[in-house]
C-alpha cells in the first residue's frame, strides 16, 4: 500500500515536470499536496478503478494547463511592456518550432519511403493499442452508460462462508428501511419474458425493477416517464412497461407517438409508459435488455406465486447508491449488522442463516466474480498490444538512427554554422513527434474499422447482448498521448545521438567507422525487439496450446449430434398441468420423427458457464463415514431420463429416472463418484436418502463424474434432480439425431408452432455451439495475440534486417578488402549471419527470461498447460530464429556479392 | 501600478468567482478549495490541480488574493499547506462581481426568461 502511493505519488512528480520551470518551482509541491488528497480520497471511495480514473484525470489536467501554462509564458514574455529577461529568445522559439515544422514536412516529403513505412508501423502499433483500449473502454471503464456518477453504484450480495443469497423481498424491504449509509437501494431480478407489440411475438430480456430503479440509477427517459406513485406500491394494478432505446427503433421503428400504446407482455396487456435513454440496459450493459416492469407486476410475468409476500423466496439481486462521503467498508458494516439483526430476529426462514453479511462492490457492468476475470483477461490483451507499439516504435526508433546518421554531414555543416545542439535535438524530435502523431491518427482510424469488425463478431450465447466498442474521445485521448509519448521517447535518443556529430571528423572525410557507439545502440534496440517479438509468440503460442488442450477436455458426456434450444412456456401463460403436457407431446412428437434419437429436457446446459446450487444435508443415519456435513451447498442440475440418454451419461451404478418417478411417489435423486465417495462408496451409495428443504430424497443411481458447468472445473459434488418431480417452466430441449443440425432446427420450429402457435419461434442451435463459450476467451487471445504476434514478428524481423543491411553497407568496404585478400564468399555470408545471429541469440536468451516470468500471469487462462510448456518455448524459439535467419541471410548474401574493386574505389 | 477600481477586473470568469467566494467565510488551502467548490457546485465544477493553481496565481498577480502563509492542516499531523486569504481589493471585486451579477438577473430580458422557463 505504501509502496504503492509512494510510485503514484513519485510518478506524479515527474509528470508535473511539463510544467514551465517557474510555475513549478512556485507550485509545484502544492500541487504534489494536491494529487496526494486525491489520492487518499479515491482509494476510501472507489477501491478497484479510482486510483485509475484519478491518473486519468491528472494526466488530461497536467496535458491541458501545462501548454496552457507554457503558451501564456510566451505571451507574456513577447507582450509585456514590462523588460524581460528574454524577450527576443521567446519571440524566436515560436518562430523555431514553425520553422522545424516546415523543415520537417519537407524533409519527410522528400523520403516517401521512409515516412510511409514508419507512419505505417506506427499505425499498426497505435491502432492495436488503440483497439483493445476501446473494447476495455466500453466494457471496463465505462462500464454504466446513462447512468449517472457511475463510479457510486455498488452491487449488493447476500454472502456467507459458503456462498451466496438472492434477497428476498421482506429482507429487501428491510434493508431500505434501516439502512443510512446507502442513499437508495434497489432490487431487481432478470427474466425471460414474451413480448408481442402486434401480429409477431418475440422473447425478450426484461428486468423486472423495484419502483425506484431508474431514480437510483439517476436515468433519466428519453420519452415518457419512469415508475410512479402506485405504480411502485400497488400489487398487480397498473400494468406499465418502459421499454429500451434500442427496442422502441427495433419493434417500433422510433414511433414518437409509443407512449400510451399497449403491448403484450407474457400474453398480458401492459401501457407502455416510458422509454429509457440510448445505450442504457440495465446493470449489465452487455445483456440486451428490451423491457422494464416493476416489481409490483410480477405475478403477472413469473409464474411462482406471490414472490413479493413468500418469505421463503431468495430471487432479487440488489444494487444501491452509496451514500455521499461514505466509504465502502462502513456501508457493509452497517448493511451487516441489519441483517444479523434480522437473522436474530427470527424474522427469516432458517435456510437464508447461511448469508449474514453483505459484501459491496463497485458495480462493474459485470456480476461482481466476473469482473476481476475480465479485468485481468483485457490487462493481458493490452500488455500484448503494448509489446507490438514497442516493437513498432523500436523499429522507428531505429529508422530515425539511420537517417540521422546518413544525415551526419547536414548537421554537421549545421552545427558549423552555430546552430547549437539543443536547436538540433528539437529539430529531430520534430520529426519523430510529427510521425507518431499521424501514425497515431492513422491507428485510431484503423482501430474504428477493427473495432466494428469485433462487434460483428457472434458470440456463442444463448442471451442477446450488444457489443459498442466504437472508440470515444477517450480513446482518442489514450492513444495521442501514447503516441506522442513514445514518440518522444523514442525520438530523443536518436535525436541526442544525431545531434552529436563530430564536425571535424565528419566534415573533412565521410568515413564510416564513425558509428561504433550508435551501432551499440541500434544493436541494443535490436536485442530489444527480439525479446518483445519472444515474448509476444510464447503467450501466442501458450493460448494455442490451451485452445487445444481446451478442445480435448475429456468432458464425460457426449456432446456431439445433439440440438438444443431453450423453451419458456411460462412466458405465454402455461400453468404447470398445461406446461407439463406440452412438453411430453413436444417429446413424444420429436422422438415420432425418423433420424431422432433421443429427446430430454434440463433445466441448465452443460458447459454453458452458468449453475445453480442448493443447501442440502445428508441424515446422520445415513452416513457412513466420519466426514459428517450438516448442511453443503450441491450444484445441480434438473433433467429428464431424455436428457441423461442423450447426452449418453455413463451410470456407474444404480438406474436413471424413469417414468414412475413422478410427483405422487418418492422424491429421488441421482448422484455423481464424487459425491458418493464422500459418504458412501459408489455402490453402497444408492438405496441412501438425503434431505433437502426438509424433504428426504433416495438415491436411485450413480454416475461418473463429468464436467458440468465449465471445462476447467475440478472433480465436485453433484446432484441430478428429476424433472417430473421439480418441475419449472424454462427448460432447455436436447435432441440427439442423425439429422442435419439445420433441418433439425426447423423441424423443432415447426413442432413448436404446430403445439402451440402463441409461442415465440425458438433459436435452435448445437449443444457444440452452446459449449462453446468455455473456450472464447482463449479463441480471442489466440486471435489476438496470434494476429499481434505475427505483425511483432515481422517488425522485429524487418528491424533486423534494416540494421544489418545498414552494417553490411556501412562496412562494404571493409568486406571489399577482405574479399579482396582472399575471403571466400561463404565466409562474408557467416561474417555477416554471424552479426545478424549474435544479436538474435542475446535478444532470445533476454525474451527468454523475460517469458519464464511473465507467462505465469497467464496460467488461469490456460487450461492447465504449464506457463513454462516446453514444446511451445522451443518452437517459438525455432520460428524467430528462422525469421532472424532469414532477415540477415537477405543482406549478407548481398555482401557476398561486393565486387572488392568496386568496393575500394567507392566513395 | 495596481489597480485600485474594482470595476476595472470586471467580469469576473466564474471559476475565479466562485474561488473568491470561497475564501470569504476564511483561509483555504487549495484541495479544501477545490472541494467546497466542487459541493457548492454539485459537483458541476470540478477543479483539477493544474487548473486550479493557474487561476489562483491568476488572482495573486492581479492581487485580488495573496498567500497567507504556510500552515498545518488540521486532520493530516505534518503536512504543511499554502493557506489563501482575500485582499481588500479582491474583497470589493468580488462584490462589484455580485453587484454586475445581480443587475444582470434584474434586467428585463432575463425576467422574461424566467417566466418563459416556468410557464412551460
Amino acid at each position: 500500500m505504501d509502496l504503492h502511493r509512494s510510485f503514484s505519488e513519485r510518478a506524479y512528480a515527474l509528470l508535473i515536470r511539463a510544467y514551465p520551470a517557474h510555475f513549478r518551482e512556485e507550485y509545484g509541491e502544492e500541487l504534489q499536496n494536491f494529487f496526494r488528497d486525491q489520492l487518499r480520497e479515491s482509494r476510501t471511495q472507489n477501491k478497484r478503478f479510482g486510483v485509475l480514473r484519478l491518473w486519468f484525470r491528472a494526466v488530461k489536467d497536467v496535458a491541458t494547463m501545462s501548454m496552457t501554462t507554457h503558451f501564456n509564458e510566451l505571451r507574456n514574455c513577447s507582450n509585456d511592456a514590462t523588460p524581460n529577461p528574454t524577450p527576443v529568445r521567446k519571440a524566436t522559439m515560436i518562430s523555431a518550432i514553425s520553422q522545424d515544422f516546415r523543415y520537417t514536412i519537407r524533409g519527410l516529403r522528400k523520403n516517401p519511403v521512409f515516412t510511409g513505412v514508419a507512419v505505417a508501423v506506427i499505425a499498426l502499433g497505435t491502432g492495436a493499442v488503440s483497439t483493445i483500449f476501446s473494447v476495455g473502454n466500453s466494457m471496463i471503464l465505462h462500464s454504466l452508460p446513462g447512468v449517472k456518477n457511475a463510479s457510486e453504484i455498488v452491487m449488493m450480495e447476500r454472502v456467507g462462508d459458503h456462498g451466496s443469497l438472492s434477497a428476498s423481498y421482506a429482507y429487501y424491504q428491510n434493508l431500505v428501511a434501516q439502512s443510512r449509509k446507502m442513499s437508495g437501494i434497489s432490487a431487481w431480478s432478470m427474466l425471460q419474458l414474451t413480448v408481442s407489440s402486434g401480429s409477431e411475438a418475440v422473447t425478450s430480456l426484461g428486468n423486472i425493477v423495484s419502483g425506484n430503479y431508474f431514480e437510483v440509477l439517476g436515468v433519466q427517459p428519453e420519452l415518457g416517464r419512469f415508475f410512479a406513485g402506485d405504480e411502485r406500491r400497488v400489487p398487480d394494478a397498473h400494468p406499465v412497461v418502459v421499454i429500451s432505446h434500442e427496442f422502441w427503433q427495433r419493434q417500433f421503428a422510433g414511433d414518437s407517438g409509443i407512449i400510451g400504446k399497449q403491448i403484450l407482455v407474457n400474453g398480458m396487456k401492459f401501457d407502455v409508459i416510458g422509454v429509457a435513454p440510448a445505450r442504457f440496459s440495465g446493470l449489465y450493459p452487455v445483456l440486451r435488455t428490451d423491457v422494464w416492469v416493476s416489481l409490483m407486476m410480477q405475478r403477472a410475468v413469473r409464474r411462482g406465486g406471490d414472490l413479493l409476500t413468500n418469505p421463503n423466496s431468495a430471487w432479487l439481486e440488489m444494487f444501491g447508491r452509496i451514500a455521499p462521503a461514505t466509504s465502502l467498508k462502513a456501508a457493509e458494516i452497517e448493511l451487516s449488522a441489519i441483517t444479523k439483526q434480522r437473522i436474530d430476529g427470527a424474522g427469516e426462514p432458517k435456510f437464508m442463516n447461511c448469508c449474514p453479511n453483505v459484501r459491496l462492490a463497485v458495480a462493474s457492468g459485470f456480476p461482481s466474480d466476473a469482473t476481476r476475470p475480465i479485468t485481468s483477461f483485457f490487462l493481458v490483451l493490452l500488455v500484448v498490444a503494448g509489446l507490438v507499439l514497442l516493437i513498432a516504435s523500436v523499429n522507428v526508433a531505429s529508422m530515425l538512427l539511420a537517417r540521422a546518421v546518413a544525415r551526419r554531414r547536414e548537421i554537421a555543416v549545421r552545427i558549423a554554422l552555430g546552430a547549437s545542439r539543443a536547436r538540433l535535438i528539437r529539430q529531430l524530435l520534430t520529426e519523430s513527434v510529427l510521425l507518431f502523431s499521424v501514425g497515431g491518427v492513422l491507428g485510431t482510424a484503423f482501430a474504428v474499422l477493427a473495432t466494428r469488425l469485433l462487434q460483428r463478431i457472434q458470440l456463442p450465447v444463448d442471451v442477446p447482448m450488444v457489443l459498442n466498442f466504437s472508440p470515444d474521445l477517450r480513446v482518442l485521448v489514450v492513444t495521442l498521448s501514447v503516441a506522442l509519448i513514445t514518440g518522444v521517447t523514442f525520438g530523443l535518443l536518436p535525436a541526442l545521438r544525431g545531434s552529436r556529430a563530430e564536425i571535424a571528423t565528419t566534415l573533412r572525410n565521410d568515413s564510416d567507422g564513425a558509428g561504433r557507439g550508435r551501432s551499440r545502440l541500434r544493436n541494443s534496440l535490436v536485442i530489444g525487439q527480439m525479446a518483445m517479438s519472444l515474448l509476444l509468440l510464447t503467450a501466442s503460442g501458450l493460448f494455442v496450446r490451451a485452445l487445444d488442450k481446451g478442445q480435448r477436455v475429456d468432458i464425460g458426456i457426449d456432446i456431439t449430434h445433439v440440438s438444443t434450444t431453450a423453451l419458456n412456456v411460462g412466458t405465454a401463460g402455461f400453468d404447470s398441468t398445461r406446461g407439463r403436457q406440452f412438453y411430453l407431446d413436444l417429446a413424444s412428437r420429436l422422438n415420432a420423427i425418423p433420424g431422432v434419437g433421443s429427446v430430454g429436457y434440463s433445466r441448465i446446459l452443460p458447459l454453458s458457464m452458468s449453475s445453480s446450487g442448493i443447501d442440502i444435508s445428508v441424515p446422520e443415519s445415513s452416513a457412513q463415514s466420519t466426514k459428517f456435513d450438516r448442511a453443503f451447498p450441491v450444484s445441480n442440475n434438473i433433467v429428464d431420463a431424455g436428457y441423461l440418454a442423450v447426452t449418453k451419461m455413463p451410470f456407474v451404478s444404480g438406474r436413471s429416472f424413469n417414468a414412475s418417478d413422478d410427483d405422487h411417489s418418492r422424491r429421488v435423486a441421482i448422484i455423481n463418484e464424487t459425491f458418493a465417495k464422500t459418504y458412501w462408496t459408489v455402490q453402497s451409495a444408492v438405496g441412501r436418502s438425503i434431505m433437502l428443504d426438509g424433504a428426504t430424497l433416495t438415491i436411485v443411481g450413480v454416475v461418473r463424474n463429468t464436467k458440468y458447468t465449465k471445462l476447467s472445473e475440478e472433480n465436485q459434488r453433484f446432484m441430478f434432480l428429476p424433472y417430473a418431480q421439480n418441475w419449472r417452466s424454462d427448460v432447455n430441449l436436447v435432441v440427439r439425431s442423425s439429422i442435419d443440425e439445420r433441418q433439425m432446427a426447423s423441424i423443432i420450429r415447426r413442432e413448436v408452432h404446430a403445439l402451440d402457435s402463441f409461442l415465440p419461434v425458438p433459436t435452435v442451435t448445437t449443444l457444440q455451439q452452446a459449449t462453446a463459450v468455455n473456450l472464447l476467451p482463449q479463441r480471442v487471445a489466440v486471435l489476438v495475440t496470434g494476429v499481434l504476434g505475427i505483425a511483432g514478428l515481422l517488425l522485429a524481423a524487418i528491424g533486423l534486417y534494416g540494421v544489418i543491411s545498414f552494417s553490411t553497407a556501412q562496412r562494404t568496404r571493409e568486406i571489399g578488402v577482405r574479399v579482396a585478400l582472399g575471403a571466400a564468399r561463404y565466409d562474408v555470408l557467416r561474417l555477416v549471419v554471424g552479426e545478424g545471429m549474435n544479436l538474435v541469440g542475446i535478444g532470445m536468451a533476454v525474451g527468454l527470461a523475460l517469458a519464464l516470468v511473465a507467462t505465469r500471469a497467464l496460467t488461469s487462462f490456460l487450461f492447465g498447460v504449464s506457463p513454462l510448456d516446453g514444446l511451445t518455448f522451443v518452437a517459438v524459439a525455432l520460428i524467430l530464429a528462422a525469421c532472424a535467419l532469414l532477415a540477415s541471410y537477405l543482406p549478407a548474401r548481398r555482401a557476398a556479392k561486393i565486387d572488392p574493386m568496386l568496393a575500394l574505389r567507392q566513395d | 501600478m495596481p489597480h485600485t477600481d474594482p470595476r476595472l477586473l470586471l467580469p469576473l470568469r466564474p471559476v475565479e468567482y466562485l474561488l473568491l467566494l470561497a475564501l470569504v467565510e476564511q483561509e483555504q488551502h487549495g484541495y479544501a478549495l477545490a472541494r467546497e467548490i466542487d459541493e457548492r457546485t454539485d459537483g458541476v465544477v470540478k477543479l483539477e490541480p493544474g487548473n486550479l493553481y493557474r487561476v489562483l496565481k491568476r488572482l495573486v498577480d492581479d492581487r485580488l488574493i495573496e498567500i497567507s502563509g504556510k500552515r498545518p492542516v488540521e486532520a493530516l499531523d505534518d503536512e504543511r499547506r499554502r493557506y489563501y486569504k482575500l485582499t481588500a481589493l479582491g474583497t470589493r471585486v468580488a462584490a462589484a462581481e455580485g453587484d454586475r451579477l445581480r443587475a444582470l438577473l434584474s434586467s428585463r430580458s432575463a425576467k422574461l426568461l424566467v417566466r418563459k422557463l416556468g410557464a412551460t
